[in-house]
């Protein structure tokens, strides 16, 4: 694909018009705005930075780098997904990257990208978990976006998926969620730039949104998945 | 109904409608009818705020629980069965994939506004439940869950003396509104009518 065409394919699938199904995850937002723990703009977009440094950065980042690198050896590419597993601890939270990751793979299935249906029959054969950020590397490298696009769409849904919680939970207007992807546009190409670890040195620290999400295991009262 | 109706697998039918209308409760009459004709059903729920429609239905006793699924909706009921219907298609691949002798799928909309409708991704064919207590004007007012549903379905008909509802207005206007595209009035709670709506849903999207 060509430049221009490239620009499309990254609006196209950076789009919150992209059926994903993130519309339906807040990452722990909604228990922290219930436990007075959230409650403006300011708390919001340091919830977001804090994500990106302590989860996305070391963490996804990582994972989708490695599987983007790996895309072509299918059972490396199961090990990362099983890595992910194990270092998710949050139910709520690993069961909401594995809900994504397999919805992804079902809609780019049905657009006939290949590589999506090979791993949504793995998903479903319970040979492949499926997490998030390993299908998003799969995925995106198999429709001709280069690593770097592939980090940025990575990042940029997830800030996307955030304001949107946080907009639907009446935390922030929609003026102050394009000031703040304003923001972290810096923020992000930093740790876009930075190093790529071995996949055995993933880590992520992220107690409050943990802890809120075990919290919202367990609440009768929630709009959100997790 | 739309082209998707020849695919393979379970139907897969939309249910759509206002807070409050019986959009549970005609589930509710229809497991029975269609597990008395045979037919393996499994059911998707929207609930909004709680599990408590997923709930009803799972400690019913109509089905085993595991077929009946909760999807979260993030607050906007009809953004997960219009635009972005990704977890709903996703939970009922699922079903579809666990029980490989699924008949049909009924998936419940969380309660929503009149312009509230279906992807034609999601579903096969969708029916739009009002009741009598919402005014008797509701029809009239051509939203398009209500001109654009398969099928309208008329709830509660047996309150309208009580809350001045003209019931062969809503039946006049709604027909009228629809280009005498079907509706059917119904009592979910005593099951006044549901045969009807399980004719449609046999007529249209089971063919048997």
């Amino acid at each position: 694909m060509n430049k221009q065409e490239h620009i499309l394919a990254l609006l196209q699938h950076g789009d919150s018009f992209f059926p994903s199904g993130a519309v339906s995850f807040s990452w722990g937002l909604e228990m922290l705005k219930q436990d007075d723990f959230v409650s403006s703009k300011h708390d919001v977009e340091s919830f977001l930075t804090n994500q990106l440094a302590e989860r996305w950065a070391p963490f996804d980042r990582v994972v989708l780098a490695h599987t983007f690198d790996q895309s072509d050896a299918i059972d490396d590419v199961i090990k990362i997904d099983r890595l992910v597993e194990c270092m998710t601890l949050p139910t709520e939270l690993r069961e909401g990257s594995k809900r994504l990751g397999a919805a992804l793979c079902s809609t780019y299935a049905k657009l006939g990208v290949a590589k999506a249906e090979q791993y949504q029959q793995l998903i479903f054969d319970d040979a492949a978990l499926g997490h998030l950020s390993v299908t998003q590397a799969l995925i995106w490298k198999a429709i001709g976006l280069d690593k770097n696009s592939v980090l940025t769409l990575s990042a940029y849904n997830f800030c996307v998926a955030i304001f949107g919680a946080a907009l639907r939970l009446g935390l922030v207007g929609h003026i102050d969620c394009q000031n703040s992807l304003t923001k972290v546009r810096t923020l992000i190409s930093d740790y876009i730039a930075l190093p790529v670890t071995d996949i055995e040195n993933i880590h992520a620290f992220t107690p409050n949104a943990d802890i809120a999400s075990m919290r919202h295991e367990n609440t009768g009262t929630r709009l959100f998945a997790n | 109904m739309n082209a998707a109706t020849v695919k393979n697998g379970p139907a897969r039918v939309g249910i759509g409608g206002p807070v409050g209308s019986g959009k549970t409760a005609l589930i509710e009459q229809l497991i029975p009818y269609f597990v008395n004709r045979g037919n393996e059903v499994a059911i998707v729920t929207n609930d909004l705020v709680t599990k408590e429609d997923a709930k009803r239905l799972q400690q019913s006793g109509l089905l085993a629980p595991e077929r009946v699924v909760a999807v979260e909706a993030g607050a906007c009921p009809h953004t997960v069965i219009r635009e972005d219907p990704t977890l709903n298609i996703q939970a009922a691949d699922r079903l579809e994939h666990d029980f490989q002798n699924l008949d049909l799928i009924l998936i419940e909309s969380g309660g929503d506004n009149l312009a509230s409708t279906f992807s034609l991704d999601l579903v096969d064919y969708w029916m739009f439940v009002i009741d009598t207590s919402e005014g008797d004007d509701i029809p009239r007012k051509r939203g398009p869950g209500i001109v654009q549903s398969d099928l309208l379905v008329i709830n509660k008909v047996d309150i309208a003396p009580y809350v001045g509802a003209d019931v062969d207005l809503m039946v006049k206007e709604g027909t009228e509104v629809r280009n005498d595209k079907p509706l059917v009035l119904t009592n979910c709670k005593t099951g006044q009518g549901i045969s009807e709506v399980g004719d449609h849903i046999i007529k249209n999207v089971l063919f048997n």
